[in-house]
């Protein structure tokens, strides 16, 4: 076996042709049109996804609710949000079947803070996703974030506002929101493994929970 | 093997270490003093090298040091040292006495078979001894005077026969059989050297010459009187430290605070218990003192993660003074819990999520990280008020109110113009009677689209017909 075959099976490269076929650990959004597009057909396990929008209630949490939902009540540890921009509202949230119990909120106003538990949360093995909402974030520390996420197995969520969307990013994922209407939004897949990006995927985002989940 | 056998530890440099600490390879030379500073009573490793002798005036042995850390004597600390020394060793002997200022006495012989044999016995209070870090000296002997001398003066003398006890203690010279100096010149005189010669003497001829007291003393070597008082470990873990200078950095804390945290340890196994949370108190010299507390999620009695938790706790604590001095408080303690039966390792990812929680309360604060919550009040912010984890995280399962509500909610309404919006839905009226607030709560709810900005928002008209924004549809 060449070392070209082994880095093309453990998906560190792809070929332009067969990228289909290159395996990328991922947790399904539950969105068919989003998992279709989306490398692995889900939300990257073990990598950091950028989620980049304007204002807060464009659907930046409803497209990632289903998949933490369902995280919050199969698998073991914390989920972790940090720094959300107002109170997350547990009977709002519990509607889209999110286990409260296995969701911690941290405030951490200081930058280091955040890193450090960041760091933390994924190197001590007791999280099963995480969210963050964060602006500026330079370059060493994203960098260290997304090593220590490929340690682990965990989905990095980081909803970011959408000027920074022109800056490099080590990111493994990046998507570009904006909202249609009230159920609707555009996404703009900026970066992902094994693929080009992107433009113009429609989506139904519903309200309250997802069509069929009680 | 005999059924009575007594091991003696002696520490020879117990009022210095207990001062300065257990000695290092790399110390600077250190000198404990009598009270009236006239005397050095003890110097550790780096002083001797510098031909610095017990006995001289510290004014000589300053003349023979460049650096020298000195202190006076303070036998309570000495005292505290070695309850807490025996403490230590407490988890392998169930019987041992304080022989103050400097040894304590460990009842072998109901030990052994417990714990499979003299060597595997000896082997494991060694151990112990070792990881102390406190220079000390050991030997057994057939009564318990027997055991000190041989510890003090032919140290390592661990054969449990008696016979040879007895010709180790032949050999023994007559100073060092601690007896009354006025004995012991006269015996000198009278070419007596060693035990063996004295022993071979009639004891009621010598009881004529020299009084009852040298008769008992050499009688208590053959008897098995227990010398000093038996330990019973405390009931309450309480210790304070003396810095031994001012520390300005919370991060010079930490390595006091090391040493107190493995007097916990000690304390806790042998107690069988875990910490659930510490209280420290650093005493500043003015200041009324400052309050750590520290908090593990799940009981713990390591060092290393009280450590941890504790330097992150510090690393949040600007201190208002300098430290003189820390006090460390076992708050609350519960009984271990043995995983033993975890054999698919199932409880080990628990175990990970708690250290984490830990460390996340530590760093952050416990009013920093709290859980959403759905509870059953209907005004909507009322019943997702954030629950705090200080209490530790809910076993049972809770059952959530879930509602068709927003998954973001504001901490205080704000006013909009509503001519921004396009309503979606509602009204969803939420009204309270007046017995849960004054005036009653009368809200009318709708969903709505800022169609400038592009959010999708919720918006209540309260009793005064204004328009609010209260939460978001993120």
């Amino acid at each position: 076996m060449t070392l070209l075959d082994q880095l093309t099976d453990s998906g560190q490269i792809w070929s332009g042709q067969n990228w289909q076929n290159t395996h990328i650990e991922a947790g399904p959004s539950q969105y068919a049109e989003l998992d279709a597009v989306l490398p692995g057909g889900g939300w990257p396990l073990g990598a950091v996804t950028e989620i980049l929008y304007r204002h807060p209630g464009q659907g930046e949490l409803r497209l990632l609710l289903p998949y933490l939902a369902q995280q919050s009540r199969n698998a073991p540890g914390w989920q972790l949000w940090f720094n959300p921009p107002f109170r997350p509202h547990g009977p709002g949230l519990a509607h889209w079947g999110l286990n409260l119990s296995r969701v911690l909120v941290g405030h951490s106003p200081r930058p280091d803070d955040l890193l450090w538990c960041l760091d933390k949360a994924l190197t001590t093995g007791g999280s099963q996703a995480i969210l963050a909402w964060v602006s500026r974030l330079d370059k060493a520390p994203m960098r260290r974030l997304q090593l220590a996420a490929e340690q682990s197995r965990v989905a990095v969520f980081l909803l970011r506002p959408e000027r920074y969307k022109a800056d490099a990013s080590i990111a493994a994922l990046r998507l570009h929101l904006s909202a249609q209407s009230a159920t609707r939004v555009r996404i703009d897949v900026l970066k992902r493994r094994a693929g080009w990006p992107v433009t113009h995927l429609l989506l139904k985002l519903p309200t309250y929970t997802l069509p069929h989940h009680d | 093997m005999t059924d009575r056998l007594w091991l003696y530890v002696h520490f020879p440099h117990l009022a210095l270490e207990s001062r300065f600490g257990p000695s290092e390879a790399d110390a600077l030379p250190q000198l404990l003093i009598d009270r009236g500073g006239r005397e050095v009573l003890q110097c550790n490793a780096a002083a001797s090298r510098c031909h610095v002798r017990p006995g001289m005036s510290p004014s000589t042995a300053y003349c023979l040091l460049e650096e020298v850390q000195v202190a006076p004597i303070d036998e309570e600390q000495t005292g505290q040292q070695l309850s807490r020394l025996a403490l230590s060793l407490y988890a392998g002997c169930a019987d041992i006495r304080l022989c103050s200022p400097d040894g304590l006495l460990l009842n072998a012989a109901p030990m052994l078979t417990l714990f499979g044999g003299l060597d595997a016995w000896l082997g494991r209070v060694e151990r112990r001894l070792r990881h102390l870090g406190f220079r000390y000296q050991l030997a057994l002997g057939h009564t318990p005077l027997a055991a000190r001398l041989l510890a003090r003066y032919h140290p390592r003398h661990c054969h449990p026969e008696r016979a040879t006890i007895k010709a180790a203690l032949d050999e023994l010279p007559l100073e060092h059989l601690d007896l009354p100096e006025r004995h012991a010149e006269k015996l000198a005189a009278m070419g007596l050297n060693r035990h063996q010669q004295l022993r071979q003497l009639p004891l009621s001829e010598l009881g004529y010459r020299f009084g009852a007291s040298l008769v008992k003393h050499l009688q208590a070597l053959q008897s098995p009187h227990p010398l000093g008082q038996a330990f019973e470990p405390p009931r309450q873990f309480h210790e304070r430290l003396e810095l031994p200078f001012e520390a300005e950095l919370a991060t010079s804390l930490i390595f006091p605070a090391r040493r107190l945290l493995q007097h916990l340890e000690a304390y806790l196994q042998v107690q069988r218990l875990t910490a659930a949370q510490l209280t420290w108190r650093l005493e500043h010299r003015e200041l009324p003192e400052t309050l750590v507390k520290v908090q593990a999620v799940q009981g713990t009695r390591r060092v290393e993660d009280w450590l941890t938790l504790t330097s992150l706790a510090l690393e949040r604590q600007p201190l208002p003074a300098p430290v003189t001095a820390l006090r460390l408080h076992l708050q609350q303690s519960q009984p271990e819990t043995r995983l033993d039966g975890d054999l698919l390792g199932t409880a080990y990812p628990e175990a990970d999520a708690e250290r984490l929680l830990s460390l996340l309360l530590s760093r952050l604060g416990a009013d920093k990280v709290t859980q959403p919550w759905a509870g059953p009040d209907p005004r909507p912010w009322y019943a997702s008020q954030p629950r705090a984890l200080t209490q530790g995280v809910a076993e049972t399962p809770v059952e959530y109110r879930s509602r068709q509500h927003p998954t973001l909610l504001l901490d205080t309404p704000k006013p909009i113009r509503l001519g921004d919006y396009q309503l979606l839905s509602g009204p969803e009226r939420i009204v309270t009677g007046q017995w849960l607030q004054q005036p009653a709560f009368r809200r009318d709810y709708v969903r709505a689209w800022q169609h400038r900005t592009e959010q999708l928002h919720w918006l209540a008209r309260h009793d005064d017909g204004a328009w609010y924004l209260e939460g978001v549809f993120a």
